[in-house]
């Protein structure tokens, strides 16, 4: 693939994760086959709306976001502006009361996926995209 | 970003009826953490009606996240836990592959389309 690098500083609050869907749409529509996009756009919801919720991404602070191609995988990082308020990592998914739900999905849709803590929380994932379907 | 937020359309609007006993509440467009409120005012409110079945119709939805499966599962949960029917009519592959990922599409009440939608 043509190797590419976008990094985009949203506003936080509760719009962040639109915001990051809009951005999505905008730098990788024709970069990765279309139907990685919904994939690419569930992984960063996820991960901008724990950022709001559990990092301090509120409306007077930014949640960053970095978009790489790379050579068979996509690989994207979503940065709190804050450490996270609590470990990060896949609790076993609440189906009654709906908890650890999130990185839950991460986890199934994701090639790989992990978390830096310091300073800031960012958590990043890939997505493996054979080098014959990229664009 | 294609348009400025200000004049980009509503991320989210909530459609609603009911139909002799039962209601239907249809969400048109993304569900996420920015819009789920809206739907559960919605439910809220017919749920307050007193109607015996509520419906989620989920067809209108571009988007969901986890959000909004939490919302439908605390739905589910109070309807099992409180006497009335919940049930969700499915979306699109975008909506219900959420479901699948989690496991929870063997868990749900699913309806068919209610008639006046």
């Amino acid at each position: 693939m043509e190797a590419f690098d976008v990094e985009a500083s949203l506003p936080g609050g509760p719009r962040a994760a639109w915001r990051a869907r809009r951005l999505i749409e905008a730098e990788l529509s024709g970069r990765v086959p279309a139907g990685v996009l919904p994939d690419v756009a569930l992984l960063v919801t996820e991960l901008v709306a724990n950022g709001v919720r559990h990092g301090g991404a509120d409306e007077t602070s930014a949640v960053d976001v970095r978009i790489q191609g790379r050579a068979s995988a996509l690989h994207v990082e979503v940065v709190n502006p804050a450490p996270a308020d609590g470990a990060v990592g896949p609790r076993v998914p609440d189906l009654a009361g709906g908890g650890g739900l999130g990185l839950h999905i991460v986890d199934r849709l994701a090639s790989r996926w992990g978390v830096i803590e310091e300073p800031c929380t960012t958590v990043w994932f890939e997505l493996d995209c054979p080098p014959e379907k990229l664009l | 970003m294609s348009e400025p937020e200000s004049t980009a359309p509503e991320p989210l609007r909530c459609e609603v009826g009911h139909n002799g006993t039962s209601a239907w509440v249809r969400p048109v467009g993304e569900l996420d953490l920015d819009t789920a409120h809206r739907v559960d005012t919605a439910l809220t409110e017919l749920h307050e009606h007193g109607y015996a079945e509520l419906v989620l119709d989920l067809r209108g939805l571009t988007f969901m996240d986890s959000t909004g499966l939490r919302l439908v599962i605390r739905w589910d949960t109070v309807a099992r836990e409180s006497g009335f029917r919940f049930a969700v009519v499915p979306g699109d592959e975008v909506v219900q592959r959420v479901f699948r990922l989690t496991g929870m599409d063997a868990h749900l009440t699913i309806a068919d389309p209610p008639a006046a939608a």
